[in-house]
């Protein structure tokens, strides 16, 4: 087939593509932002004392990490209206992300936590420090160390994780791809684009990552 | 609704397929890519490094628009939706499975290679009698988590006009008029599959007792 | 064992290349003719033009169309389904012979794909709940304000935007999902078919109504892949007679359950 690949077509669509970035980011950073703050609370639950808690800590990460996104995503938007619960398109998918994503930053913080032995609470607590002293001097830099590579690993996951939202009309990068594409008709120009958006995103992550854990942790690796 | 439900067991059975297929060749490639990474000359693992990057940067999403619209635009060869769901899932597979059996092969010692050799083992007797074996019981339990995210990946397919169990749970909510039951359905299958298989992989994973294991990879889907 | 697994890639690659099909040179209708299938890219859920019925079985007005035409090839009809953007991409890369799926003509789609004489002409109007206020589109001034459920790639890309230009789009892939959003109230209206509308109305009975006034006219008609002039010539007389005879006629009829328009340049 004579297909030649040119993008004067696509030129008068690529100011959309700019906030069409913007949005995906904006999802993609609101979404890891919320997923660890709930996924630490749920790795908290998983460390209680109560059994129950433990246990709906346990279903919780096992129905998240077990359902595939997008049906999550259509369950949010589509179904939920029928209990009542209304969502825009925008907050559907920040909402499924985050409930999704959460479920892999409990098991992610929960590894972090299991890392730090129980001794060493009692030892710092037996030399003066109080509990955020023990928490910032002792808990955190080790659970931190744990978890650094999976969370950036976690962080990328929910960026390519998040073009799915264009499945509930939100107007991300893989929307734009497809409605340029189908009104433009140069679909592979926008594919490649979209690509190149998702690859420079996803790189600049992992790059940093690399750069800042090397700086961090400058005698062990990270990876 | 209940009268769907052998429909949407028989597309859940279809999904499995579709998914099983992906991650066969995906660990094939897998295999491939780990071993044309652990090449010495410098090339081919930049290769294997820029196709693991590669697909660990760019969403499913579009790698499955890509095979489904791209590939006959720019190659002229024609995929069906599931000839090109299960080639995107299997390229996508198969760079996570590199990572798995590298880390698997990693996993035997250096020394059982030297001892190999002493012993007069060439490369291929050594990979296929010594360290094939013992790698594939740490290779094993986190190619099931792959998998798993393989068969949430595959409900993209859906998207690309393949009938498999999410395109069939939404053709039944619009056939029984729009209702949240088969959505809810949807979820509670795909949930039961794969709690299914993650605990078949728990279980492999207490089996193969092996003292080096690799995280078990399961990425969002 | 390096060569083994080479091997064995390349087999399941083989076996992928078999559900395949290369693009041959020749003409279309010689390939429908040898391949004995008349393969037609439809919409999932457009009722009652079309409706796939979970099992993969589609039915509904195109339907029958595509069912006539295949006839008339004396070859038998492999339904695609596809999904708004996919009725053009599916003929741009040749993965059907036809698209029969309320296909709206324009002079920027057939830069890239061909299309026959219109066997429909209606036009795009607004389908909103039945509270919604307002009687008719000219009341709603620039739209600011409003949402309005299309179709990613359609036609409503352009036609709301040409009446509205302040309203807000929101963009799904499939009519369903559109009637979904629009039936929670995630959406104020439905740039959609009349016809698709009217039927939408009498389906939901108290739940929905449209508005007065009209976004853009539409003529229907089947799209194929350009640069065929062989081929469109068998459609367009296969389009002509299924008019002319009054079949068109009939099957409109049972399928909406109202007569079908003339279909005329000033409808």
């Amino acid at each position: 087939m004579n297909y030649t690949f040119t993008l004067r077509t696509i030129y008068p669509y690529l100011g959309e593509l700019w906030q069409a970035a913007a949005v995906t980011l904006w999802l993609s950073s609101l979404a890891i932002v919320l997923s660890i703050a709930l996924g630490a609370g749920i790795a908290v639950l998983r460390r209680s004392r109560l059994r129950l808690l433990r246990v709906l800590g346990a279903v919780y990460v096992e129905i998240m990490r077990n359902t595939p996104l997008l049906v999550i995503l259509y369950v949010v938007y589509f179904a939920a209206p029928a209990i009542g619960i209304r969502l825009s398109s925008f907050v559907a998918a920040l909402l499924g992300l985050t409930l999704n994503s959460a479920g892999y930053m409990a098991e992610i913080l929960r590894a972090g936590l299991i890392a730090v032995a129980p001794g060493q609470f009692e030892a710092a607590q037996s030399q003066g420090m109080t509990g955020w002293q023990v928490f910032r001097h002792v808990v955190f830099p080790q659970v931190f160390r744990t978890i650094y590579a999976p969370l950036g690993n976690q962080v990328i996951a929910v960026i390519l994780a998040s073009s799915l939202a264009s499945a509930v009309a939100v107007e991300d990068v893989a929307s734009w791809m497809q409605t340029v594409g189908s009104t433009s008709f140069r679909f592979f120009e926008t594919f490649v684009i979209a690509a190149i958006v998702y690859l420079v995103l996803c790189q600049t992550v992992n790059i940093a990552r690399l750069l800042i854990g090397r700086w961090l942790f400058r005698q062990g690796a990270t990876r | 609704m209940i009268a769907y439900l052998p429909l949407m067991l028989r597309a859940a059975g279809t999904t499995l397929w579709l998914s099983w297929l992906a991650m066969l060749i995906g660990a094939f490639g897998g295999t491939l890519l780990a071993l044309v990474h652990m090449q010495r000359i410098a090339p081919f693992r930049w290769l294997a490094i820029a196709y693991m990057e590669f697909f660990r940067s760019v969403p499913i999403l579009i790698v499955m628009f890509f095979a489904y619209y791209g590939v006959p635009l720019v190659l002229g060869l024609d995929l069906s939706p599931f000839a090109a769901a299960t080639l995107a899932l299997a390229l996508h597979a198969s760079a996570t499975m590199s990572e798995v059996v590298r880390a698997g092969i990693g996993s035997v010692g250096h020394g059982q290679w030297e001892a190999a050799q002493a012993a007069g083992f060439t490369w291929l007797q050594t990979m296929r009698h010594i360290i094939a074996p013992q790698a594939l019981r740490v290779v094993l339990p986190p190619s099931i988590g792959v998998f798993i995210t393989t068969l949430k990946e595959s409900s993209l397919a859906s998207i690309i006009g393949y009938i498999e169990l999410t395109r069939t749970g939404l053709l039944v909510r619009d056939s029984t008029g729009g209702g949240f039951a088969p959505l809810l359905a949807l979820g509670v299958l795909y949930f039961l599959i794969n709690y299914a298989i993650s605990q078949i992989g728990a279980a492999l994973e207490r089996r193969f007792q092996t003292g080096s294991r690799i995280e078990t990879v399961g990425a969002m889907a | 064992m390096v060569y083994r697994i080479l091997g064995r890639a390349c087999a399941a690659l083989l076996l992928l290349g078999m559900t395949a099909g290369l693009a041959r040179a020749d003409g279309i209708l010689q390939q429908i003719l040898s391949r004995g299938t008349l393969r037609v890219a439809v919409l999932p859920s457009l009722p009652p033009y079309s409706k796939v019925l979970p099992s993969g079985e589609p039915e509904g007005y195109d339907i029958d169309i595509a069912k006539k035409l295949a006839d008339a090839l004396k070859v038998k009809p492999e339904f695609v389904v596809t999904d708004i953007p996919g009725r053009i991409t599916s003929l741009q890369t040749r993965k059907v012979d036809v698209t029969i799926a309320d296909f709206t003509r324009t002079v920027e789609r057939s830069t890239t794909i061909a299309f026959t004489e219109p066997y429909l002409v209606t036009t795009m109007r607004l389908l909103v709940p039945v509270d919604f206020k307002g009687k008719a589109i000219a009341e709603l001034g620039d739209g600011a304000g409003i949402k309005i459920a299309i179709s990613r790639g359609g036609t409503a890309e352009q036609a709301v935007p040409a009446n509205l230009p302040k309203a807000t789009l929101v963009r799904f892939n499939t009519q369903a999902d559109e009637m979904s959003a629009l039936l929670n109230g995630q959406a104020d209206a439905m740039a959609e078919d009349d016809f698709y509308n009217s039927q939408a109305i009498k389906d939901r009975p108290g739940k929905l109504r449209q508005l007065d006034g009209l976004l853009a006219r539409a003529e229907i008609g089947i799209g194929l892949p350009s640069g065929d002039p062989d081929f469109l010539r068998v459609l367009n007389l296969f389009v002509e007679q299924l008019n002319a005879s009054g079949n068109n006629a009939k099957m409109f009829k049972q399928w909406f359950g109202f007569d079908q328009p003339t279909i005329t340049v000033h409808y």
